[in-house]
């Protein structure tokens, strides 16, 4: 806080210089007082508190705000309406805020307005609150740092107000210096207006688009109308959609219009809440509302978004950590006066309040989601669906969510989205899936051969929920098909195919026999898990890239998990439902033509398989193809 | 530059160019490891996902370093070893790659290879672990540094995981010189925590009383300001022993049922300090049926997440606890030949078992 022992002046320019002789304040044997630069500390404040020069804008709302605010409070005016109007000069380059508040005497300047870190709001605020914490939290200053906030726009900023005690209108001129000039002025009505001399930098508010933004950005739910441009009808909209009749269509229409023609799934609206802190319960003052936006395209999307608004003031949009980790597929508006502003007031204290509220939210999200669940399955399905990227990586660490979504949350399978239950229902009880996004074709075959479809794993948190899935469900089978595609055929007697296995011995290549579909397909070339990790490893180990001991440790993993390496090469298997390998078996061509035809499947296989080969590898693979071709097409 | 300087640099960067997904990118690590304690799974899903966002937005030092996080997820937040090496394996493999040479963040990938095996089976891997910890000895700077720290806690975990208490105590020792120098307060007391849990695991296995009560009474100080709080509850269980000791009932019971309440908020399982401080509490009670209790538990959080040792050690203790019971042993038995079997040495256990 700013608030110095005897405040921090603007000194009027017929006062005392700004700074003492330092001998003068500093006797060596005193208790010594701090002393201040003031230009340097008013660049500070003016120019670095804030991060947007717009907060200028809404600084200045805000006094004229909490001056029509007073007015009704302090002036008993059955008949007063408050009023603020605010219009921009291209031409002069001034933008002006005027309002119909109560006026300012010299006296209230002075002590207030040129005293930095003390300001009369938050006085008043702490006097009514007291009596009468309805009006009190009508008033929005705090601090005593807004008026500064002139200075981030304009390098020039004069003041003409007239009190509603009677006094006459006075006149306050500041270049943004040390020094201020206090002169009579002239102004007919109570109230008071601000005028500025825009700087450069700042051009972009004498823009009128720009301006209407910026004060429905800030400004939307203050009470007070407020007019740009001399239009007849307010900007602002005065009150927030949870104040209206109907809250649920306001919220509606409000989420339409400020987050781009948005339709929410759903809207839950907030309430006061007690939360339990432990040793006890406090109940944080809560207003707004959360929704559902129709859908997410990845979960990476800045969902999990909060718009803050303490006293109808807006603080900040996209405060992320108002909501819990896995809520990131709502969003919402919230009306908090528990939170606490930072002294810039764009962004909030993570304080013991902010943990409260963060604690009241998920409670009411949570709760509102389950009743959803259980009344409304539809829209709740519609929810599922529409961020199942987003839920499923929640349900895997949530039990209790994990049973609600578990039938309900969709994959991406060979077959377009599929819910599990959908699923299982085409595979007999087991989920197939596949863990990469490449060289997964020939499981995705296989899985298709045997007329079922493979889920698309590669999203990080299918695999976990499918493994929770399976665990929940123990009548549920769980197959990865890329490392465990054998489980897709079926074993068979391979005396028949005796001479093929031979040959493909001799040729140093692991071959068996299985029946699979489709009937089609010759022969696969499956590979364990891990195959390329210890493919890998095995490269790092030869060109010794790695420092020994710690290729030490590599190699007990390769060796522990393969042991010898043998079927790190990959295992042939001949399709005993395929005519031709039957033909090959039970009527072979001459000897020449067989040993062809068996090459030109393997390094077919080798290369549909996709996986394990290096360049040079897949040029081999082309060269014995040809040759083998050339072989069956000797005369 | 060090790993942190890195991470810094990135965020700013991102910031001052207000690129939402590389500022998202980097929110994921400091989401995750505030979660560790409270929920690892879904820390160990933010490692998941950034990983991927990593990939998709071309940033593959921040695809490794969240490589590294997941491993670190699984061997310190979810003590789930069961796939762990096939992940730090994977990420070592990488590290070497001409693109990472100048990675800032080389020996936290190996320094996760080496604690997979130290929670996995660091008797059946004694050699490689070593020369691999005194391979990163020549490699890590001598002055007070996260790796230095880290390198003296492996070798300490080393030495206790293999009940060679006075080795760890040397080792202990030699981080706490660390810490005493280290400007960085806040990185000391970080790492100190760990080193106060082992030395009341040390002191209480040579029944050192005076230095059980000291250190875990300082240990609990320094954990507080820290705010972990898995450690807090393991050294409120050892204080809880202690002040049984010293003869104050209620205050150790009201000990003992802080440290179990603490741990239960938190989703991370404890480490075997948190055990031992128990048991040790319910035996000077002349309690096994509660001793027998804590051991339980034990075997339920570290049963089947493939720690080999813990898990063998745990049915070992668990045996030994059914004998002096008077009760019926053949089925514990069997259980724990079969767990200790699957160790590379299981002889010592199995002298304890014969």
């Amino acid at each position: 806080m700013m608030s110095l022992p005897s405040g921090l002046r603007f000194v009027a320019r017929n006062g005392k210089p700004w700074r003492r002789s330092l001998g003068e304040i500093h006797p060596l044997t005193a208790k010594h007082k701090f002393d201040l630069h003031l230009p340097g500390l008013l660049k500070v404040l003016a120019e670095h508190l804030y991060s947007s020069k717009k907060v200028g804008v809404r600084e200045l709302i805000q006094n004229a705000h909490d001056s029509c605010v007073r007015r009704r409070i302090e002036a008993n005016e059955p008949r007063y309406r408050p009023r603020i109007d605010i219009s921009v000069d291209p031409a002069k380059r001034t933008l002006t805020i005027r309002d119909n508040g109560n006026g300012l005497t010299a006296e209230e300047i002075q002590t207030y307005l040129a005293t930095i870190g003390r300001g009369y709001t938050r006085e008043l605020r702490e006097k009514l609150s007291l009596y009468s914490p309805e009006e009190a939290s009508e008033l929005i200053g705090q601090f005593g740092l807004g008026f500064l906030s002139a200075f981030l726009i304009a390098s020039e900023v004069t003041l003409t107000t007239r009190s509603v005690t009677g006094t006459g209108a006075l006149r306050w001129h500041s270049v943004g210096d040390e020094h201020y000039d206090l002169t009579p002025g002239e102004r007919a009505e109570v109230g008071t207006t601000v005028e500025l001399r825009v700087k450069p930098a700042a051009s972009f508010i004498l823009k009128e688009n720009a301006l209407a933004d910026t004060v429905r950005t800030y400004a939307d739910f203050l009470p007070t109308p407020i007019h740009v441009q001399e239009d007849d009808h307010p900007i602002n909209l005065m009150n927030p959609p949870w104040e209206e009749d109907d809250p649920l269509q306001a919220a509606r229409d409000y989420v339409a219009r400020a987050f781009h023609n948005t339709e929410p799934l759903a809207v839950f609206p907030l309430t006061d809440w007690k939360v339990d802190i432990g040793h006890d319960h406090v109940t944080v003052p809560l207003k707004g509302f959360l929704f559902v936006p129709p859908g997410s395209v990845a979960s990476v999307r800045e969902f999990g978004d909060m718009t803050v608004f303490i006293r109808r003031m807006f603080i900040c949009e996209r405060e992320r950590d108002l909501l819990p980790p896995w809520a990131r597929f709502v969003r919402g508006v919230i009306e908090c006066p528990a939170l606490q502003p930072t002294a810039s007031r764009e962004g909030i204290h993570q304080d013991e309040n902010y943990e409260s509220v963060r604690q009241a939210l998920e409670e009411q999200l949570g709760q509102a989601l389950r009743g959803l669940a259980r009344d409304d399955p539809a829209t709740w399905k519609k929810i599922v669906r529409g961020h199942s990227d987003v839920i499923v990586g929640w349900a895997v660490s949530d039990s209790e969510f994990f049973e609600r979504v578990e039938d309900i949350v969709t994959f991406r399978t060979s077959r377009g989205p599929l819910s599990l239950g959908e699923y299982l229902k085409l595979t007999n009880g087991t989920l197939y899936y596949v863990t990469r996004e490449l060289g997964s074709l020939q499981e995705q075959v296989l899985a298709e051969g045997r007329d079922v479809p493979a889920i698309d794993a590669s999203w990080f948190a299918v695999t976990p929920f499918l493994q929770k899935y399976a665990l929940r469900h123990p009548d549920v089978d769980l197959v990865q098909l890329d490392g465990e595609a054998e489980q897709l055929l079926r074993p068979i007697k391979e005396e028949p195919f005796a001479a093929l296995l031979k040959h493909y011995r001799e040729q140093g290549v692991r071959a068996r026999v299985a029946a699979f579909r489709p009937a089609d397909l010759p022969a696969v070339v499956l590979y364990p898990q891990g195959a390329e990790l210890a493919q890998e490893a095995s490269a790092s180990a030869e060109a010794g890239d790695l420092p020994g001991p710690l290729a030490g440790l590599v190699n007990e993993y390769i060796d522990q998990k393969f042991g010898g390496g043998e079927e790190l090469k990959g295992t042939l298997y001949l399709n005993a439902s395929c005519p031709l390998v039957r033909r090959l078996a039970e009527a072979p061509p001459p000897e020449a033509t067989r040993a062809a035809a068996l090459t030109l499947l393997h390094q077919v296989a080798r290369l549909f398989a996709g996986r394990m080969l290096s360049a040079a590898d897949a040029i081999a693979a082309f060269r014995e193809t040809t040759r083998s071709l050339e072989e069956l097409l000797k005369p | 530059m060090s790993a942190a300087n890195w991470f810094q640099d990135f965020e700013r960067d991102a910031r001052e160019r207000h690129d939402t997904e590389r500022l998202r990118l980097i929110q994921y690590g400091y989401q995750g490891y505030q979660l560790r304690e409270k929920d690892p799974d879904q820390a160990f899903l933010l490692f998941s996902e950034a990983r991927q966002l990593a990939l998709r937005l071309g940033e593959p030092w921040m695809a490794l370093f969240y490589d590294e996080r997941r491993v670190t997820a699984l061997l310190h937040f979810k003590r789930d070893y069961r796939n762990v090496l096939d992940l730090a394996v994977q990420a070592a493999l990488e590290v070497r790659k001409p693109q990472y040479a100048t990675y800032p963040d080389r020996f936290s990938i190996f320094d996760g290879l080496i604690a997979a095996y130290l929670g996995i089976d660091p008797a059946g891997y004694a050699d490689a672990v070593r020369q691999a910890m005194d391979y990163l000895d020549q490699e890590v700077p001598r002055e007070p540094d996260s790796h230095r720290y880290l390198l003296l806690a492996r070798r300490r975990i080393f030495c206790l995981e293999l009940d060679r208490f006075d080795e760890a105590f040397e080792w202990a020792m030699k981080e706490m010189a660390l810490a005493d120098g280290d400007r960085d307060r806040h990185r000391a007391d970080h790492f100190l925590v760990f080193v106060y849990c082992a030395l009341c695991q040390i002191a209480a296995a040579r029944a050192d009383w005076d230095n059980l009560a000291d250190w875990s009474e300082t240990g609990d100080a320094v954990t507080r300001r820290v705010g972990h709080q898995v450690e807090l509850a393991e050294l409120l269980a050892w204080r809880a022993a202690v002040t049984r000791k010293q003869g104050e009932e209620d205050k150790a019971l009201r000990l003992a049922r802080s440290a179990g309440s603490r741990q239960k908020a938190q989703r991370m399982p404890p480490s075997r300090g948190f055990y031992e401080g128990l048991c040790l509490y319910h035996e000077l009670g002349g309690d096994l049926a509660n001793m027998l209790a804590v051991r339980d538990r034990e075997l339920k959080d570290v049963s089947g997440w493939g720690r080999l040792l813990s898990e063998a050690r745990c049915r070992v203790n668990r045996c030994q606890l059914l004998r002096r019971m008077g009760q019926p042993l053949e089925t514990e038995l069997a259980a724990a030949r079969e767990a200790v079997s699957k160790l590379r040495e299981p002889a010592p256990l199995l002298a304890q078992l014969d």
